[in-house]
């Protein structure tokens, strides 16, 4: 290594001396320059010449291939040298790098590095992506002909009818849904015998399933977890309510973050559900994105009939259809993954917001869920704008030119943005929406959500204890809706062992 | 008077960023510890990265910061601020925070509520040192969720991007009547994202360009023929303001015009702000990016709605940018600080503005900061 390093990316490098973490300054092949405040130079300086008290450094260097850091012990180090700035002081050494060891990893690692930064600021493309982690950044300018046949053709891949067989194999009384989410499905809905729409909403994805399966549908989620403009109007949301409710269909109304003038409304909204469901003796579950709209929905009025399930704006976890080329990735990191639903504080808050079911979407890592989920498949969102950037791009040209709209004109019925092939991926309403292929036939995957048994008893919400804490010592449940079938919460010891499986639903949702 | 705060990559610009006018600055502390056992594949804030200086990575070097702050005396805000963690992760991120109080530095940025709730029921010695700025990576800001978060004392929240100037002032007045002292801060300058940062889960990391800069062509949702006899997107404009020129829309890569079905909802189209695009600002397109061609904000600019901020409350204006170039945060302080003074000329004895101001008040920003040209990337289109 003939050159000399300046402050490189502590991530990339840096050093611990006597156990104390710095930064490493500058380095070159025999010397190495570290920053310490004054007080904590001394300590080093008094180290100098004095070889009953040597000093131990590590040098810490990052192998981006290997995804971690190589530790090299720096032998035979020596004080050398102090610059003092204004508020800290610059301390040399010198060391020996017996075998060249430290050279040759330093020397990999800053080329890497470099080659990185050259091809970040040349290129206007993921050619770095490619160089990174085999990024195919050439099949980036394939796109489909429009979301529909793009759909079609992911879809007809796939045989959906595995996704209830697998299902059924490892668990009983599954409930299967679909989601109504936008206008057009909503005007659907409301038009069509309900057999003959459910063998529609599936064929116009692309996905034929058998007559059985087809009858095995009992439940609509009516609404929008991503754009409040889609959720339904009040009378339209009540109309198709009444119309589930005639064809025994489970119900859940899915609402999505709630804009600060939308506050009255949704008062309003849920006033007349409570109306609904005391009339037709009959609960329903409200999907929740926003900690508003929980901390509304925490009031004695509610409780009697709604459930509350956690969605998947304020249930966050990190997705990304390129999760296979991310650097250091391992298997581990894909299983049994954490977020912040397998916290304590974060699962009591939500208890405490009578939060019992959760909704989950099938992405490429496997998210510990602790409460009953419903698994959203074969789509996941990724982001979401609360500015529609499908509205910004068509009215105003740039997709950043974004401002709040209440009547959006629904442009999102003709329009779409569209992403490369193979990524299975699309802009739909004002989100980013990613296809997850692994669902569909791998039984393992169902498998994985039905049997893992990491419960801590105390953090288990179908434990007796928290049975006790959030069902029956509060007024949430009433004594008649214990009895009664429901997809959140189990009554006893026996009921729990059954239902230890975590998927309560699976949600049909194909945008 | 609002105060600055600006994004810190390195300790070493910390005395720049005093000189050039910033009131506060942020950072990020990411130890080696951290990134031996997690990397950026669990992130400690929302700077993902190893390979830029974005974030601090030793406690020494937190130790010098502090000296520098004792002589400079402007405040170090830090970051933990990625949209969530493990419950593990919560032992240790309480364990850096407490090392960092007790170097001398108190106020966080935390997006977790489950950390906030995890440092306020188990470490509520610590938590009652600390102030704890709410991030607007956290949630969708209303005053509902301003109540589900009241109990843990927030020393200041942090709009997200998209919120409107009247969502704002509802939730400072709420706030108010509860926590005089309470701050606010707002997004004033870069990195004007797409997405809301509380809902953007798809990876930031070195290697793969952030998920909604992957090239995109809008097109149709489905085969039927959407290009038929109808109004061009543009004149949904045209609708709201008849007399304004608009810019042009920027060059397409599109296969076709935003063209939509024929159905007048013009008069339906209702917007929570009003919209002004322009009569006089020249907007800029194919602007040279070479850093002599410095332009403020062209990755997302607030500047003309530092009044209104002002006016509904906002104490705290935000410059993006940990891991950007030196200097150009410097450029951009010392811009937003240039902002600040006019706003300071306009204010009588720092009272209310007058009547009308905002048309004189745009005018000297758009002559002095801009020269009569701007990015139009306007973070609060007004």
């Amino acid at each position: 290594m003939n050159e000399i390093y300046e402050l490189l990316p502590e991530s990339m490098l840096n050093c611990v001396v006597n156990g104390r973490e710095l930064r490493v300054v500058r380095i070159s092949d025999s010397e190495l320059t570290i920053r310490m405040t004054k007080e904590h130079s001394d300590s080093i300086i008094k180290y100098s010449g004095d070889n009953t008290s040597p000093l131990f450094v590590i040098i810490n260097i990052y192998d981006y291939y290997a995804g971690r850091y190589d530790s090299i012990i720096v032998k035979k180090t020596s004080y050398k040298s102090i610059c003092h700035r204004k508020y800290y002081d610059e301390v040399t050494l010198e060391y020996l790098d017996e075998d060249n060891i430290i050279d040759t990893k330093l020397t990999a690692a800053v080329n890497h590095y470099w080659r990185y930064i050259m091809l970040k600021s040349e290129d206007y493309d993921n050619t770095f992506s490619k160089y990174m982690c085999n990024y195919p950044e050439d099949k980036d300018y394939e796109y489909p002909e429009d979301f529909v046949s793009q759909r079609e053709k992911i879809c007809a891949g796939y045989d959906f009818n595995k996704v209830f067989n697998n299902i059924e194999s490892e668990i009983d009384k599954k409930k299967y849904a679909i989601k109504i989410s936008n206008y057009l499905l909503y005007d659907s809905f409301l038009t069509m015998n309900i057999k003959d729409y459910i063998v529609k909403y599936f064929k116009d994805a692309g996905v034929s399933l058998t007559k059985d399966n087809y009858n095995k549908i009992n439940g609509v989620y009516i609404g929008n977890s991503f754009c409040p403009n889609l959720f339904p109007d009040d009378d339209m949301l009540i109309k198709m309510i009444n119309k589930a409710h005639d064809n025994n269909l489970d119900i859940t109304v899915e609402c999505s973050y709630m804009r600060q003038d939308d506050i009255d409304r949704y008062i309003k909204l849920f006033d007349k559900l409570i109306t609904w469901c005391n009339e037709n003796s009959v609960y329903i579950r409200i999907v929740v994105n926003d900690y508003g709209m929980l901390y509304m929905l925490n009031d004695d009025r509610y409780r009697e009939y709604f459930i509350i399930s956690l969605g998947v704006l304020i249930n966050k976890y990190r997705k990304d259809p390129r999760m296979k080329y991310k650097n250091r990735l391992t298997d581990k990191d894909m299983y049994n993954v954490k977020n912040a639903m397998s916290n304590e504080d974060y699962l009591n808050l939500m208890r405490e917001y009578k939060v019992s079911e959760c909704e989950y979407e099938s992405n490429p890592i496997r998210y510990d869920m602790p409460l009953k989920m419903a698994l959203t498949i074969p789509f996941y969102q990724t982001n979401t704008s609360g500015n529609c950037p499908l509205y910004a791009k068509l009215v105003n040209g740039e997709r950043g030119r974004q401002k709040a709209v209440i009547n959006c004109g629904r442009l999102c019925e003709k329009k779409v943005f569209l992403y490369p092939l193979h990524l299975n991926m699309v802009g739909r309403y004002n989100s980013i929406f990613a296809f997850n292929e692994n669902v569909i036939d791998d039984v393992e995957y169902y498998r994985y959500y039905n049997f893992y048994k990491d419960y801590d008893s105390d953090k288990n919400c179908i434990t007796k204890d928290c049975i006790a804490k959030n069902c029956i010592t509060n007024d949430y449940i009433t004594k008649d809706y214990i009895t009664k079938e429901c997809s959140g919460i189990n009554m006893s010891e026996d009921k729990r062992e059954a239902d230890s499986n975590r998927i309560s639903r699976i949600v049909f949702d194909f945008l | 008077m609002m105060k600055i705060t600006a994004g810190l990559g390195s300790i070493e610009d910390y005395p720049l960023y005093v000189q050039a006018g910033a009131d506060e600055v942020f950072a990020g502390y990411v130890p080696y510890s951290w990134n031996l056992r997690y990397g950026n594949v669990y992130p400690l804030n929302r700077r993902e990265v190893l390979y830029y200086n974005v974030s601090i990575g030793t406690k020494e070097d937190i130790a010098i910061l502090y000296e520098m702050y004792k002589e400079l005396n402007v405040p170090v805000t830090f970051a933990f601020n990625a949209l969530y963690y493990t419950q593990e992760q919560y032992k240790i991120i309480d364990g850096y925070i407490s090392d960092i109080r007790n170097i001398g530095f108190d106020d966080f940025i935390i997006a977790d509520i489950g950390l906030i709730a995890y440092m306020y029921e188990k470490d509520r010695q610590l938590y009652d040192r600390i102030n704890v700025h709410l991030s607007g990576e956290c949630m969708e800001y209303n005053t509902k969720a301003l109540e589900l978060v009241s109990k843990y004392n927030i020393r200041r929240y942090i709009f997200h991007r998209k919120n409107t100037f009247s969502q704002m002032r509802e939730c400072i007045d709420y706030v108010k009547k509860y926590n005089k002292n309470a701050e606010f801060e707002a997004f004033l300058m870069n990195e004007k994202c797409h997405y809301n940062g509380s809902y953007c889960n798809s990876l930031h990391c070195d290697e793969l360009a952030h998920l909604c800069m992957i090239p995109y062509e809008t097109g149709n949702y489905d085969n039927s023929n959407s290009i038929s006899a109808g109004r061009k997107a543009k004149e949904y404009i045209s609708c709201i303001d008849e007399d304004s020129t608009k810019p042009e829309a920027a060059e397409s890569d599109d296969r076709e015009a935003g063209y939509i079905e024929d159905e007048d909802v013009s008069k339906d189209i209702d917007m929570l702000e009003d919209v002004d695009m322009s009569k006089d600002v020249d907007i800029l397109e194919d602007v040279d990016m070479s850093e002599d061609e410095y332009v403020p904000g062209m990755s997302g600019c607030g500047l003309c709605a530092a009044k209104t901020l002002d006016e509904i409350g906002i104490t705290n204006l935000k410059v993006v940018g940990r891991g950007a170039h030196v200097e150009c945060m410097l450029k951009d302080i010392e811009t937003v600080r240039k902002t600040l003074d006019i706003l300071d000329s306009m204010s009588l004895d720092g009272d209310e503005y007058n009547e009308g101001d905002n048309t004189i008040y745009r005018q000297r920003i758009i002559d002095e900061l801009f020269d009569g040209r701007c990015s139009g990337n306007c973070y609060y289109i007004t």
